[in-house]
């Protein structure tokens, strides 16, 4: 116990360096992932904008970037994230990397989660004369709404994970951490402290997410 | 009030080509109240879906109220699709969304300001008696409750015309019979012009001024119920009217090439 309180104040930077890298690298997959997966869904064969080239390119591309395991992803994007934040080590670094892998991850579920909307609700809408903007926000996202944000829990613990491992190439954050001293000093109080801090803060995200998408489900 | 002109459809279906609907002339003078009868998979869908476009025909021209709407770009068939509203078998509410939010999507998407759109989302619900529902999410409704809120939608636009695909095909027969009753009122009181598809004789029988009777991809016969003793000559229709008068065992339908 007396090595975890000694590390108190490296313990709390641990944490918001990984709370920084989710934070950051989750808020792109909504932004950016969030409309390529409305992309994906509008432009796939048979759908709205049925577009099979583009539909061809980008569903490529997501499928490229999440090919990748992890860790090489990482190491190949070290001199990208320099070119944007200056530097190849840090929690700002790691989040280059992370948002670039998070963006196709949410971005497929986003596409699975729009393509459970029953096809006839959307011809309602398209019947009754609503351009795409309504149609997109007043039926795609909002019968979709529970699949997204379960979708987004998913996307949130998935990257609390790959945070940890984006720790130990120089991110910081509690994988880091947990790296450090549980295994090069054999220290295992840290190490079980940080396990214990990952579970709570994984936990409450699916808690809290559970929760959200059930709330906003009004299919009974 | 709706012109289709040899419209006709053609599907791919694997290698082969499905003529689902063959070249096809129908007029539906306004106020009228059309049924299309048929059995499943006879193209009355697919005719009905041309009326507004949701299918595009393969050949000829439909007019709604004398517009042609296979003339028009995206932006101006957006436009008359507002004054044609449509139901369906399985309503296709919103189910994430109010009976209210429901109604006020469509118009919304038309584009009228908040105050109005609350007053004629309360006007819309009002005529299908479920002002009291409002508030509530179609998965506490019953499908008779459900289609009167997608009626209700339809109406929402003050369409000129109302398209509905099998609309009593999910409902019990008393459920039917009040979902009716709300049609004839819509066609009394607003001169809607309806063009309903169904393949319930009885429904056809009690709602329609006139039915025609589609048989694979054609309409063979059409019916003026205006004209007392008129009768119907083809096989189809004779047994399709005789099943209603409980007597179907005077002429038995032998379709040939029948396809359930
Ligand atoms: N999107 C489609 N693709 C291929 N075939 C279709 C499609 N829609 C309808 N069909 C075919 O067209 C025919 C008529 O269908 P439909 O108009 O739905 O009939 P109905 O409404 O009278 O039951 C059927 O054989 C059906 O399989
Ligand atoms: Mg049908």
């Amino acid at each position: 116990m007396d090595s975890v309180l000694a590390l108190k104040s490296e313990m709390i930077k641990a944490i918001e360096q990984t709370l920084t890298m989710v934070s950051i690298s989750v808020s792109a997959a909504v932004i950016i992932g969030l409309p390529i997966g409305i992309l994906l869904f509008l432009t796939a064969p048979g759908h709205l904008r049925a577009n099979r080239p583009l539909y061809g390119v980008v569903s490529y591309a997501v499928n490229l970037v999440r090919s990748f395991p992890f860790l090489i992803l990482l190491v190949a994007l070290i001199p990208f994230s320099r070119m944007i934040v200056g530097t190849a080590i840090g929690p700002l670094a790691a989040s280059v990397s992370l948002s670039v892998a998070a963006i196709p991850f949410y971005a497929r579920l986003v596409e699975q989660s729009l393509r459970e909307v029953p096809n006839g609700v959307i011809e309602a809408a398209v019947a009754s004369g609503a351009p795409m903007k309504h149609i997109i926000w007043g039926v795609l996202l909002s019968e979709a709404r529970p699949g997204l944000v379960s979708g987004l829990t998913v996307t949130i613990i998935s990257f609390i994970s790959y945070s940890a491992a984006a720790g130990t190439v120089g991110g910081g954050g509690i994988g880091d951490l947990a790296i450090r001293y549980g295994y090069q000093r054999f220290d295992t109080e840290v190490m079980a402290a940080c396990i214990v801090i990952l579970v709570v803060l994984v936990q409450l995200v699916q808690w809290t997410g559970s929760f959200a998408a059930s709330r906003l489900d009004k299919r009974k | 009030m709706i012109t289709f002109k040899e419209v006709s459809k053609r599907y791919k279906a694997g290698r082969q080509w499905v003529e689902a609907v063959k070249p096809t002339s129908l007029h539906i003078e306004k106020g009228q109240i059309q049924g299309i009868i048929g059995f499943s998979g006879a193209g009355k869908s697919t005719l009905l879906r041309m009326a507004n476009l949701l299918e595009t025909p393969t050949t000829g021209e439909v007019y709604i109220d004398g517009q042609e709407l296979t003339g028009l770009s995206a932006g101006e068939l957006r436009e008359a699709r507002r004054s044609i509203g449509m139901i369906f078998q399985h309503y296709n509410l919103l189910s994430n969304e109010t009976c209210a939010a429901n109604v006020e999507f469509v118009l919304r998407a038309a584009g009228l300001p908040y105050r109005e759109r609350k007053r004629r989302v309360e006007e819309c619900l009002e005529i299908v008696g479920l002002a009291d529902k409002a508030k509530q999410y179609p998965a506490q409704l019953s499908g008779g409750q459900k289609q009167r809120v997608a009626i209700a939608r339809a109406l929402a636009n003050d369409p000129k015309v109302l398209l509905c695909d099998e609309p009593t095909s999910a409902l019990d027969p008393v459920t039917t019979l009040s979902i009716l009753e709300f049609l004839e009122k819509i066609n009394r009181e607003f001169q809607v012009t309806i063009m309903l598809v169904t393949h319930e004789i009885q429904v056809a029988k009690r709602l329609c001024n006139n039915i025609a009777v589609m048989e694979n991809g054609q309409i063979t016969e059409q019916l003026d119920r205006n004209l007392p003793g008129v009768k119907p000559v083809t096989p189809l229709g004779q047994f399709l009217f005789d099943t209603a008068d409980g007597s179907s065992s005077s002429v038995w339908y032998r379709g040939e090439d029948y396809r359930g």
